[in-house]
């Protein structure tokens, strides 16, 4: 009876000892990269969870290479900040009238919230390296053979993209934005204050890949049509005055082939070079 | 043997009592804001951007060694003016209407304490009071359908937050102090002033004599 008791006793005490997720090794099959995967990041320096998403994609960037991992920080929405409507001691202008345009239109409800390739918008940061690489192993049926960005007299930034001849129809739209990485406190009475988790105030954070300006005429890009096969002989060239505060150097252009049925066709991104 | 089934039993009892406290709010300090209390803010504070906003001062923590999943529901009864918002697990939502509302789930550690950044930003003298029932509740996840199901309702608090406007009556504070008693100089009490010297007691204790012509 005794051992009866031990055994029941022992049964109510002993279980699986319990490993933390943050703890829990997990193995990421290798896989075969076959195009880049634009994350349009919809950010805020109010938002004092989007710090951790950040963190999230520069894992993501750590692990398949900046090359195809091109984020866009497109500060916008309620947590957003407009140096316009701003009365205090911070002051900056990263949300910009078309972030808020893009966050109405894709209909985003929360922030850190983002869409890769184009897809659904994605909330939890836990999901986004499962979304990237199912998108990373698609097959791109076109890419862009030349893209230049330059801004010699450090005033004006000149684009020059030829894609490639592709090997599926493309009925898609051509979108070309510029980003800025290295933001932060510029002294002053102005900083680039960013919220934390923690309800803390950050005067240094730097913020990177953020959306400055489209290039394009449509703000949801220009039309682009080639047949499979069909060798494309315009280049597509684009112009923007840089705006302050910019920083020529810190400046980079990213571009994307997308549409309604297939999300994110490729994307690419280059420094603007002086 | 009837001693172990009792013990047993009791074990089993104490344990399911464990797991009926596992998700909680809490204060700063990470004192317990038990079920059914209902806090009143009238202090705003101004963020790093200039906005005014009148906090819960609310945090979400778990008695628990496991790791759990846990939401808040939440609904905004009266809203005058102005926007809610809350930063809980890993979102931020801005609410700009009454409404029954939940926040995503998120993965919560023993040791966790969450500030669930839930705040009234009112618009500019937008004064008034808006009133939020908060609901702490904890989830199972289940990764085949990817779908959360409920297993704890945690304490429910109401968040009465009140701008209040400074040019309110009831709102003004004078340094004036005010008379509580009054009397002739035989000590008999007066209700009002007469001619000669008037004994004048005030609500700041103290007493002055008074020549009314």
């Amino acid at each position: 009876m005794k051992k009866l008791s031990f055994y029941l006793l022992a049964f109510l005490f002993i279980g699986c000892s319990h490993i933390d997720e943050s703890e829990r090794l997990i193995y990421v099959p290798p896989i075969d990269v076959q195009r880049a995967v634009l994350i349009e990041d919809f950010t805020g320096q109010a938002c004092v969870n989007c710090p951790a998403a950040s963190d999230v994609i520069l894992d993501l960037q750590n692990t398949f290479g900046e090359i195809n991992i091109v984020p866009v920080a497109i500060h916008s929405g309620p947590f957003a900040h407009k140096r316009s409507n701003m009365s205090g001691p911070f002051l900056s202008d990263l949300g910009t009238a078309d972030g808020d345009e893009f966050f109405t239109h894709w209909g985003i409800e929360a922030q850190p919230g983002v869409k890769i390739n184009r897809g659904a918008p994605i909330y939890d940061p836990n999901q986004y390296a499962a979304a990237v690489q199912a998108e990373m192993q698609k097959t791109s049926p076109v890419y862009f053979e030349v893209f230049k960005a330059i801004c010699d007299d450090g005033k004006t930034i000149n684009v020059v993209i030829h894609p490639s001849i592709p090997t599926t129809d493309i009925d898609a739209r051509l979108q070309v934005w510029i980003v800025e990485d290295g933001i932060n406190a510029e002294g002053g009475n102005s900083t680039y204050v960013q919220m934390m988790g923690d309800g803390s105030a950050n005067e240094n954070y730097v913020h990177n890949h953020v959306f400055r300006a489209s290039m394009t005429d449509n703000l949801y890009g220009d039309p682009y049509r080639q047949g499979a096969g069909e060798k494309f002989l315009v280049e597509f060239n684009y112009s923007k005055a840089v705006e302050s505060p910019w920083k020529v150097e810190n400046l980079s252009v990213v571009a994307f082939l997308w549409n309604e049925k297939d999300g994110v066709l490729c994307v690419s991104r280059t420094k603007v070079k002086r | 043997m009837k001693k172990i089934f009792t013990s047993v039993l009791m074990l089993l009892f104490a344990a399911n009592f464990a797991l009926a406290q596992t998700v909680q709010f809490a204060d700063k300090s990470g004192n317990t804001v038990s079920d059914g209390t209902t806090l009143n803010v009238d202090e705003g504070e101004k963020d790093a951007f200039g906005d005014l906003l009148f906090k819960t001062g609310l945090y979400v923590k778990v008695a628990t060694d496991e790791t759990v999943f846990v939401g808040i529901d939440y609904e905004i009864k009266s809203m005058p003016n102005g926007s809610f918002r809350i930063c809980f697990p890993q979102n931020c939502v801005n609410r700009t209407a009454v409404g029954q509302y939940s926040t995503d789930k998120g993965s919560f550690g023993a040791t966790d304490k969450k500030d669930i950044q839930a705040e009234w930003i009112p618009e500019e003298n937008g004064f008034g009071t808006c009133t939020v029932d908060l609901q702490v509740n904890r989830y199972t996840y289940n990764a085949l359908t990817k779908e959360y199901n409920l297993v704890e309702s945690g304490p429910k608090v109401t968040v009465n937050m009140t701008y209040k406007d400074p040019a309110s009556v009831d709102n003004l504070e004078t340094d004036q102090p005010q008379e509580t008693a009054r009397y002739n100089t035989a000590g008999q009490r007066i209700s009002e002033g007469q001619k000669g010297v008037n004994i004048v007691k005030y609500d700041n204790g103290k007493t002055v004599k008074k020549v009314t012509k």
